[in-house]
């Protein structure tokens, strides 16, 4: 039925933001595409394939949705290894945080990032936002080379 | 408020009075001293009148022990007299060096508290900056739990609730969009305090063309009789000065709805202190000149939610854009009568 998924890695520590992103997704079927972290450091294992994710097929997200408030490594920190680091710096980034303040949008921008999207406080909004991006990123667009290609596998 | 300074400042006079002065004390020392040496000779040479008028058979030293003891008696008394004479002169130079001391403790103090002032204003505005900043991370989430998990409710439970209890969804989804609205409108509340200013000159005609252009749809099948004066260039940053027109526009588009028809009148009035005044008159529901001053707070609003819509941010935000060009803002109304809100800016930097 899907032909050609990409994997989501969602960087959130908000159980509930989980479940509603999920929730979201699902509407297309990309919910099953999405891995989480739920947080900086999970993030980062999972990026380096290592810790609980040592077994993982060695390839990169399509996108990484990031939040930026997050315990142990903040999402900023995360960006900042993925830019620096040779073999993840192409990987798309999304932020997609509660967070509108100036310093954020633009240090992250600065980052490197793909795309800046503040959480609609309003559900239907969000929805269709995390919907959207859900679909571009892991449908529309083409990701760089290295990127989990995943052509009905599990 | 303002007055012209005809007289120097008083904290000016008692710096300068007892600096004046102050050389003053050495002279007058002197000069008591002085006379009591004079008076300390003439008694030395009391000896030869005592030897040759009175006394032609004493002993040279009991003329000397009277001659001394005279002597000194009579310096004493010249320099009691003289001194006490001007005692109350030395007590007041004394007493204005103590003031002199004082005021300048005084001064030291007032420093020293102008500058804790400095530091606690510091500290107080990182502290809003940092509370704004968790305003926006941490309040916005919850609110978007609630409504997430309430509209998953009402999708999923529809079936089983009756009309009663599907309202109160409605209601909880509804009062969490209206407090997202009153977070988004303090957080804009807060920037609009922070942001750094782009200052510029630009044409005020051309920036109320642009705003009534946005304003159409509100606009639009009102019949609302525009008249619009002269305007001047102004010297500002355009995008605030906007946001500050944009809502005294808005508001009187807004509160002229019950208007048949609806008068809005946007000009120039006459300088205040100097500055360019600039105002949006409407002939709408007006307001009781008693609340004048709740009416630029924060979520002040003098009317209920259901006649008019609005957070009561709009005039908030006008005064402290106003206010951080350095201008005034100030408003007159009478209930049903219409009202008139004024902005002063400061006039062009070259004229």
């Amino acid at each position: 039925m899907v032909s050609k998924l990409k994997r989501i890695l969602l960087v959130e520590d908000d159980p509930r933001d989980v479940e509603l992103t999920l929730e979201a997704l699902g509407d297309y079927n990309l919910a099953n595409e999405v891995v989480v972290a739920g947080d900086g450091e999970e993030a980062l294992d999972y990026l380096y394939c290592r810790g609980n994710f040592q077994d993982r097929p060695n390839a990169n997200p399509a996108v990484v949705l990031l939040d930026l408030k997050l315990p142990k490594v903040s999402g900023m920190e995360v960006l900042r290894h993925i830019r620096s680091d040779e073999k993840l710096k192409m990987t798309p980034v999304v932020i997609l945080t509660s967070s509108r303040e100036e310093r954020d949008w633009i240090e992250s921008y600065q980052l490197g990032i793909n795309a800046y999207v503040v959480k609609p406080v309003d559900f239907h909004d969000f929805v269709e936002a995390v919907k959207e991006l859900g679909v571009f990123w892991a449908v529309i667009n083409e990701p760089p080379p290295g990127s989990v290609d995943r052509v009905g596998k599990r | 408020m303002d007055e012209p300074a005809k007289k120097p400042p008083a904290d000016q006079l008692a710096i300068a009075k007892p600096a004046s002065r102050y050389s003053s004390p050495n002279t007058r020392l002197v000069v008591p001293l002085f006379i009591t040496a004079i008076v300390m000779l003439f008694g030395m040479s009391l000896y030869q009148w005592l030897k040759l008028l009175l006394l032609p058979h004493i002993s040279l030293i009991q003329s000397n022990i009277i001659t001394v003891l005279f002597s000194s008696a009579m310096a004493t008394a010249a320099a009691y007299f003289i001194l006490r004479k001007r005692q109350h002169l030395l007590q007041q130079t004394l007493k204005e060096v103590a003031q002199r001391r004082r005021a300048e403790e005084e001064v030291l103090k007032l420093n020293k508290e102008l500058h804790n002032n400095i530091t606690q204003l510091e500290t107080a505005n990182k502290e809003l900056e940092s509370f704004s900043y968790s305003v926006s991370h941490d309040l916005r989430a919850p609110l978007r739990h609630i409504m997430g998990y309430v509209e998953l409710l009402q999708k999923n439970a529809s079936p089983d609730l009756d009309a009663k209890n599907l309202r109160y969804l409605t209601t909880i989804s509804d009062s969490a969009k209206r407090m997202g609205i009153l977070i988004d409108d303090l957080l804009t509340f807060s920037r609009i305090g922070r942001i750094e200013m782009r200052m510029a000159e630009f044409s005020l005609a051309q920036l109320i063309t642009e705003i009534l252009g946005e304003l159409e749809q509100e606009m639009a099948n009102r019949g609302i009789q525009l008249e619009i004066g002269p305007l001047p260039a102004v010297y500002g940053d355009r995008a605030l000065i906007k946001l500050v027109l944009l809502n005294l526009v808005a508001n009187a588009v807004k509160f002229t709805s019950p208007r048949q028809p609806a008068r809005i009148q946007i000009g120039t009035g006459p300088d205040r202190e100097g500055q360019t005044v600039l105002f949006v008159r409407d002939n709408g529901v007006g307001f009781d000149m008693k609340y004048t001053d709740k009416l630029f707070g924060v979520f002040q609003r003098l009317h209920s939610a259901g006649q008019f819509e609005g957070t009561g941010i709009g005039l908030a935000n006008v005064q402290r854009i106003i206010h951080r060009h350095g201008g005034k803002t100030w408003a007159e109304g009478v209930v049903d009568g219409g009202a008139t809100f004024s902005i002063s800016l400061p006039k062009l930097m070259n004229s």
